[in-house]
């Protein structure tokens, strides 16, 4: 008598067995799942989320920088997130006259713009005044460009208001809602740090990103801003002629500011390249450090659900005695004790995970909403998710289903 | 239809002990006994005298210490695990005094149970469960839960959990043992047919009413068979 379907069906009656002990037991099973379903919650979320907020880096390095423009700054780009004190070394400023150098010396440069900073700045007018979060960038004429900045109302900076040091501004479309709320700010004056800048143009609207408003740099002339705030070190924005020389062009330069810095071969760099190569890599570092951390909550919750699917599956191997005894004296062999109490145990986990994905599905839904992140569940963290569950379920149910498949059926038979 | 009947299980000098450490406890202290196809068995004797050890033995829930034995004309001892499994399977219908039903599972489940481990097909074994509740006169009752039948109906599940693959031989340790005289007879008369058709049925029991139902009655005390007599039954 070959029975060529008997795995098939003992499989499926050992599921069907498994639900049906599930279900006379559902707090208990509710109870255990917790862990699995916060393991599983949170990697589905985080995976979704660091998905989103690469694309959204992406999209980001797509935009801050104007097309072929690389930028040289000063320092390093700090992380957002950083282990142990962060120490870094005293570097020279960064001079406006590089640009002068850059442009003769790098063939592949179109131009070299020059940007300087003042950050946390209030701009008033009148009784009305903004939150002290608001950017002075003195530029030069460039600054619109390479920073991928549109004039919404109104003119940009011109060479004529740089050369005459002119106290213009063109501003952020945050200070305009907030100063002038739908007026034409043409020709009104506004006043930053006490000095009275005419305002001259407005930057079209970026919205948010992270919560935080992309709309808070305002700029004036870099001469005016030197006036004001000194000669501070300043970013340098170099523009390549096209994309098949934009290699190029970094090299040029990076050559170039090593021999305008006066660098000997072999010392360091006292001046940090900022491309988007460059910029991108460290923001993938800091979200995977971000994926990592998601990995180790899972982890640990899953290894907290592990135990506690032991335990609830020993209890349950307990409780169940006289029915292992009853199994086997009706022909269950040891195999099909341990596989049913396996796949009780696998169950159990996967249902917490399915209950897992489903909400961490709701929780990258709710925070693709409100951070606006175009990112879907990734099919590959579900799968991962199952895989995981599954791991755990026959992982930790391994033992209580042998101690199961082990007992001898007359002792069974007799437990109370 | 004695004269061509054949052995269906051969006992030879079968030992149990149950070692607890500070003490040995002899069970079963040299049994010798056959038992043929179609046979009828109740097997008496006072309480620790064996009965329930030799049972297990002969369903192949447990192993001797010493002797053989043969069912079938097969050896047990040398069986695998496995092997056991399936003996219990499609040989062996056990009948309990607790009945132990599976308590979340419906008369009908419990009734399949068997064939699950047997390899068939849910069609085939639903078809075959419902038959042999039928036999026991328990057709409507398939979709109950145990706790939703009374004691007799409980063991008639049993009983057709126990047939329901077909085995040559039904086990009854104390089957009336939980029941009232009444009911304890009706599952008699259940067992009875059952002879009828062929199988060999061996029994436990303290009750001389329940024990002369059968057709031959084994006496252990201590360990050891004491008496073996047929009987011949009042029609
Ligand atoms: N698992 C065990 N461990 C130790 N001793 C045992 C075990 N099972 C049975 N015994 C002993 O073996 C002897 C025979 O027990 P058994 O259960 O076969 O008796 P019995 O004839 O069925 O008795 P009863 O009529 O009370 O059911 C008893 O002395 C009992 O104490
Ligand atoms: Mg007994």
């Amino acid at each position: 008598m070959s029975k060529p379907h008997f795995l098939l069906y003992s499989l499926w009656e050992s599921f069907r067995m498994a639900l049906e002990a599930l279900r006379a037991h559902k707090m208990r099973a509710f109870l255990t799942l917790i862990g699995v379903v916060i393991g599983v919650a949170t990697i589905i979320s985080m995976m979704t989320v660091l998905g989103g907020i690469k694309y959204k880096i992406d999209d980001a390095m797509l935009n801050s920088l104007g097309a072929n423009v690389f930028q040289v700054q000063r320092f390093d780009q700090s992380g957002g997130i950083q282990f142990g004190p962060h120490r870094r070394k005293w570097r020279p400023k960064l001079k406006a006259e590089y640009a002068v150098e850059i442009k003769q010396r790098c063939p592949s440069v179109k131009y070299v713009g020059v940007e300087s900073w003042s950050f946390g700045r209030r701009i008033t007018r009148g009784g009305l005044e903004t939150n002290e979060n608001q950017s002075i960038a003195g530029g030069s004429v460039e600054f619109a460009v390479n920073n991928s900045r549109y004039i919404a109302m109104g003119r940009p900076i011109t060479e004529q208001d740089i050369s005459s040091a002119r106290r213009v501004i063109v501003l952020g479309f945050d200070v305009y809602k907030t100063l002038f709320a739908g007026l034409d700010p043409a020709g009104q004056f506004v006043r930053v740090d006490g000095q009275k800048f005419e305002v001259v143009g407005v930057f079209e609207e970026r919205g948010e990103m992270f919560g935080e408003s992309q709309d808070t740099e305002n700029w004036i002339p870099l001469s005016t801003f030197e006036r004001i705030y000194g000669e501070k070190s300043v970013n340098l924005t170099v523009a390549a002629w096209d994309p098949t020389v934009y290699r190029k062009a970094q090299s040029e330069v990076h050559e170039a500011m090593r021999i305008i810095r006066g660098l000997k071969p072999g010392e360091e760099n006292d001046f940090a390249m900022w491309t988007p190569d460059i910029m991108q890599k460290q923001f993938t570092e800091q979200t995977a450090i971000i994926g990592i951390a998601a990995f180790g909550i899972c982890g640990i919750s899953l290894l907290i659900a592990g135990i506690g699917i032991m335990n609830i599956m020993l209890v349950s191997v307990t409780e169940r005695t006289r029915e292992i005894g009853v199994r086997k004296a009706l022909g269950g062999t040891r195999s099909s004790i341990l596989r049913q109490f396996l796949i009780e145990a696998t169950l159990l986990s996967l249902v917490g995970g399915a209950i897992g994905i489903f909400l961490g599905y709701g929780a990258a839904i709710f925070i693709n909403e409100s951070f606006n992140f175009p990112a879907p569940v990734p099919v590959w963290a579900v799968f991962l998710a199952v895989i995981f569950c599954t791991g755990v379920g026959v992982g930790f149910g391994m033992w209580p289903a042998m101690k199961a498949s082990r007992l001898d059926p007359i002792e069974a038979l007799r437990y109370e | 239809m004695n004269g061509e009947r054949r052995p269906m299980i051969e006992i030879r000098e079968l030992r149990k002990i149950y070692d607890l450490g500070a003490v040995k406890v002899e069970a079963l202290a040299g049994v010798n006994v056959n038992i043929l196809e179609n046979d009828y068995v109740a097997i008496m004797g006072p309480s620790g005298s064996g009965k329930s050890t030799l049972m297990n033995l002969i369903g192949c829930l447990d192993t001797a210490t010493s002797g053989e034995y043969f069912l079938a004309g097969e050896r047990v001892a040398g069986l695998s695990d496995k092997q056991l499994a399936e003996i219990r399977n499609r040989r062996i219908g056990f009948v309990f005094q607790t009945f132990n039903l599976l308590p979340r599972a419906s008369a009908l489940q419990n009734v399949e149970l068997p064939l699950v481990y047997a390899g068939e097909s849910p069609s085939e074994r639903r078809r075959r469960a419902r038959e042999a509740l039928e036999a026991v006169g328990l057709g409507d009752r398939m979709k109950h839960k145990p706790n939703e039948m009374s004691g007799g109906q409980r063991q008639r599940v049993a009983i057709a959990r126990a047939l329901v693959t077909n085995p040559a031989i039904i086990l009854a340790d104390e089957p009336t043992g939980n029941l009232d005289s009444k009911t304890g007879n009706e599952i008699m008369l259940l067992l009875e047919t059952i002879y009828e058709k062929g199988n060999t049925i061996i029994l436990v029991t303290h009750e001389e009413d329940i024990a002369r139902h059968a057709h031959r009655i084994v006496r252990l005390r201590d360990g050891l068979i004491e008496s073996d007599e047929v009987i011949h039954r009042a029609a």
